[in-house]
């Protein structure tokens, strides 16, 4: 524990930093069963990738996989063996601004993969062969997203919406990128964003924070600081003065209109009340765009959310046509919506609905130990994990006058993209 | 792990009291025995979508508020011979929540307005699905298996569609009048709760609420048919999705189960699995491959299937490397080690899958529904840790065979 400096408790979630190598963790004590969860997330996602490098963090999270020095397929220990055999659930994710590993298993196995996690952290392999068979795997990721109409749209919007700022590409990366990816650009890359100062590992489970983190200490202490590297500069998106429209189309059935937004970022003071406006919006069968769509037959769905990023993203609104429906009648309907929420701003009763709603909606991602940790992520990549626990009483604070305000500032015809996305025969 | 079985009207009630702060989380069913030869499957669909457009005591939009205002969620869904329910709420609002259930199931509108709008929702949904080549190729690898009228057979989406066109909304009404009873219904609980307010929460949603003497599900079991391949073209598809499978002749929780689910596991079962291990892992051909044991009750036998995704390039030597490791690991079974790495990764993930109240309500319910003790979920691992790796083999040997295996495959075909 002495290598460990306790910098802050809030919501139930302690938070250390380890004293020599700038670590952080999160500790969370959760006993519905011996089980934990171990998720490390580091402070790079696909913005921080360059032209010609998009992908680069997603490939990472790949070759992670695929060994390192003590865990590896030759040693008969590689990382997945190890960990499935005793039952754990694993995986990886990347994001725009952050990538995550994880593991939720017993917890008298925490020590397995807190040691799987400080080996790779810089013990990772990026063998050229290993590059070679992963590079089809991945491709045939990006095939299979572009399999949906809804993911092509979607990527389509990212892309309008942010011209300068790296938001632009896809986390998977454009397809050339993936497809002339190097063991040596991939390298630099691990190099410059896998360090502990870079990280913060997450502990939800049951088992004491004094064992956790001598456990931790124990396998991470060793690793020294970055040499500082960190980060590049992302360029700011300049702000956007009109409306862009996507229109596109594919054979099949599926008829779709997303609206996009700019939003401030996840940390932002307004993002508690846009969070509020979504549940006005879209959430269950009373929300306004439920009764004026699905309920009226235009949709089969409708549903709003805010991206949760560290920098300007955009708020969302997704609708699914029914065949019949008339993609200009389906904006139309949304158009008035937002402009009556401008205009008249909403109901009390819809606030108190909204706000009850959300209460639950905490309570019940607390339910479980990778909720708990997949929560306090989004959090670290929005660039304040104490968001995981203010945020709650955030949301509560909005009135009904907030909604209307960040209705009025942010969901201006201006900085909105319209998609269409229409199906051929 | 205290978990009470008790009965409180019509209902077979299971509760588990964990320290998880403020939530409660249940699952449930109810037996309604469809004839699915005459389309009553579908009749169950439709009928149960319909539960929360309204009831007798007050329309959709006051039904809807009931449940939001509490930020509670509540979800039907037909499930083969059973209408299931699940649902999660704060503490103070779980009497509410099923007295609002309780009405849905018991008093719904299913008005014609109502039905017809619905229908024409289902039928977008079912024009939507098309172009998913997951769901066709799976729907193919089912019709390949199962005869008309079995409970896992699925019927094509033109079939759905032409029979959304005819069906009216009084046959909705029949359906639900005769089949919604609370026969052999079950529910369980988990999560932070008082047992005597949930007993007399459901005594008081349900516990007037009566329904005929339950026969039981009849034994079903399928014929291995000759292996066909189908495909369904579905333009404009950058990947394609693959199934192969067939029936197998033993039911859930039988003798055989157990070894058969590891003999399973061995091959398709996780990440590190023989077919992710070769096939993603040193092939590269694939994003994801598994096999699977699927559709199987204690009176229902299953099927076994492998899953996987393939860019149009490599089709051909993708579908080539699944049929070669499946037949080389029938030929040669498992070794040792093998057994017992799946038999302490089946053990080890029970555990970490029972680490929600969600995830625990529905495995507390799925043993009472299935007429198995609910002490299963205690000594399951016990169970997988006796297996041996002879029986592993034998069983594999009995039920797996290569060259019986249907093919479907969805996708861009030109």
């Amino acid at each position: 524990m002495t290598a460990f400096r306790r910098l802050s408790v809030l919501g139930g979630i302690e938070e250390y930093v380890h004293e020599r190598n700038g670590l952080r963790v999160l500790y969370c004590e959760q006993s519905v069963l011996p089980v934990v969860t171990v998720m490390i997330t580091y402070l790079v996602g696909s913005a921080d990738e360059g032209p010609g490098a998009t992908g680069s963090t997603h490939f990472l999270e790949h070759l992670m996989f695929k060994g390192s020095n003590r865990y590896n397929a030759e040693n008969q220990t590689s990382v997945i063996d190890v960990l499935q055999r005793v039952g754990a659930q694993v995986n990886a994710t990347t994001a725009k601004d952050r990538t995550n590993y994880y593991a939720t298993l017993p917890s008298q196995h925490f020590a397995l993969a807190v040691d799987i996690e400080a080996d790779r952290m810089r013990g990772a392999l990026l063998s050229p062969k290993d590059l070679l068979t992963e590079r089809t795997v991945i491709l045939n990721e990006l095939d299979r997203a572009e399999n949906f109409p809804i993911s092509r749209l979607y990527r389509k919007v990212w892309s309008r919406a942010f011209t300068v700022h790296p938001y632009h590409h896809p986390i998977i990366g454009w397809k050339r990128d993936v497809e002339n990816a190097s063991i040596t650009g991939l390298r630099d890359f691990y190099d410059r964003y896998y360090w502990p100062d870079n990280a913060v590992l997450s502990i939800v489970g049951r088992l004491s924070a004094d064992e956790a983190l001598h456990v931790v200490d124990e396998h991470f202490g060793s690793i020294p600081r970055s040499g500082g590297a960190g980060r590049v500069g992302r360029y700011p998106e300049p702000a956007q003065e009109k409306e862009r429209r996507i229109e596109s189309e594919s054979p099949g059935y599926v008829s779709a209109l997303i609206m996009a937004y700019k939003s401030p970022p996840a940390s932002h003071e307004d993002s508690a009340a846009l969070g509020q406006l979504a549940y006005v919006l879209s959430h269950g069968k009373v929300s306004r765009l439920w009764r004026k769509l699905t309920d009226r037959g235009l949709t089969t769905s409708a549903r709003t959310w805010s991206a949760s990023t560290r920098d300007p993203g955009l708020f969302c609104i997704e609708t699914s046509l029914v065949p019949s429906a008339a993609h200009a009648e389906v904006e139309a309907v949304i158009v008035a919506e937002v402009n009556a929420i401008q205009q008249h701003g909403v109901t009390e009763e819809e606030t108190a609905r909204a706000r009850n709603q959300v209460r639950a909606y905490e309570a019940f991602r607390r339910d479980g130990t990778y909720g708990v940790a997949s929560a306090l992520n989004e959090a670290i990549a929005a660039g304040d994990w104490k968001l995981y626990s203010t945020m709650p009483d955030r949301l509560r604070a909005v009135t009904r006058l907030d909604i209307q305000r960040v209705a009025r500032r942010y969901l201006r015809t201006a900085s909105r993209i319209v998609a269409w996305h229409k199906p051929t025969a | 792990m205290t978990i009470v079985e008790t009965v409180a009207g019509p209902c077979q009630i299971l509760l588990l009291k964990t320290n998880t702060e403020s939530v409660v989380s249940w699952r449930g069913s109810f037996v309604t025995n469809p004839d699915i030869v005459a389309g009553e499957n579908n009749l169950q669909v439709l009928a149960t979508s319909l539960l929360d457009k309204g009831t007798r005591l007050r329309d959709r939009f006051k039904l809807a508020e009931a449940l939001e205002l509490r930020g509670a969620g509540i979800s039907f869904w037909s499930d083969g011979a059973r209408v299931s329910l699940r649902g999660t709420a704060l503490r103070e609002d779980v009497a509410d929540v099923l007295a609002i259930a309780a009405e849905m199931l018991r008093q719904p509108l299913l008005s014609d307005k109502e039905c017809d709008k619905e229908k024409v929702g289902l039928a977008a949904v079912a024009q939507q699905a098309r172009e998913s080549t997951a769901f066709q190729a799976q729907s193919a690898l089912l019709r390949q298996i199962y005869p008309q009228g079995h409970v896992n057979y699925d019927r094509p989406l033109d079939e759905l569609m032409a029979w959304l066109d005819q069906v009216a909304p009084s046959h909705v009404r029949t359906y639900h009048a005769r089949h919604f009873k609370p026969q052999g219904m079950v529910l369980a609980f988990a999560g932070d709760l008082n047992m005597d307010d949930i007993a007399k929460a459901v005594e008081d949603a349900f516990g007037d609420w009566s329904g005929d003497e339950w026969p039981g599900v009849p034994a079903v079991k399928v014929e291995r048919t000759q292996p066909a391949s189908e495909r369904v073209h579905i333009a404009g598809k950058s990947s394609l999705d693959v199934r192969l499978g067939h029936a197998i002749d033993i039911v859930w929780m039988g003798d055989e189960y157990l070894p058969l689910l590891v003999a399973n596991h061995v091959l398709g079962g996780n990440f590190s699995a023989r077919l992710m291990r070769n096939i993603r892992g040193k092939m590269g051909l694939t994003y994801g491959v598994y096999s699977r044991l699927s559709g199987f009750h204690p009176r229902v036998t299953g099927y076994w299937s492998v899953g996987l995704t393939l860019s149009h390039e490599l089709y051909k030597a993708g579908i080539a490397a699944v049929r070669d490791q499946v037949r080389q690991y029938v030929e040669e079974g498992p070794t040792d080690q093998e057994v017992q790495r799946s038999k302490d990764a089946i053990s080890g993930s029970c555990l970490v899958g029972l680490s929600s109240t969600s995830q625990l309500a529905g495995v507390m319910h799925k043993y009472t529904a299935y007429g198995l003790p609910v002490s299963n979920i205690q000594s399951f691992p016990a169970g997988i840790a006796r297996v041996t790796a002879e029986e592993v083999r034998e069983s594999m040997a009995s039920h797996f065979d290569p060259g019986a295996l249907h093919l479907t495959v969805a996708g861009d075909m030109d």
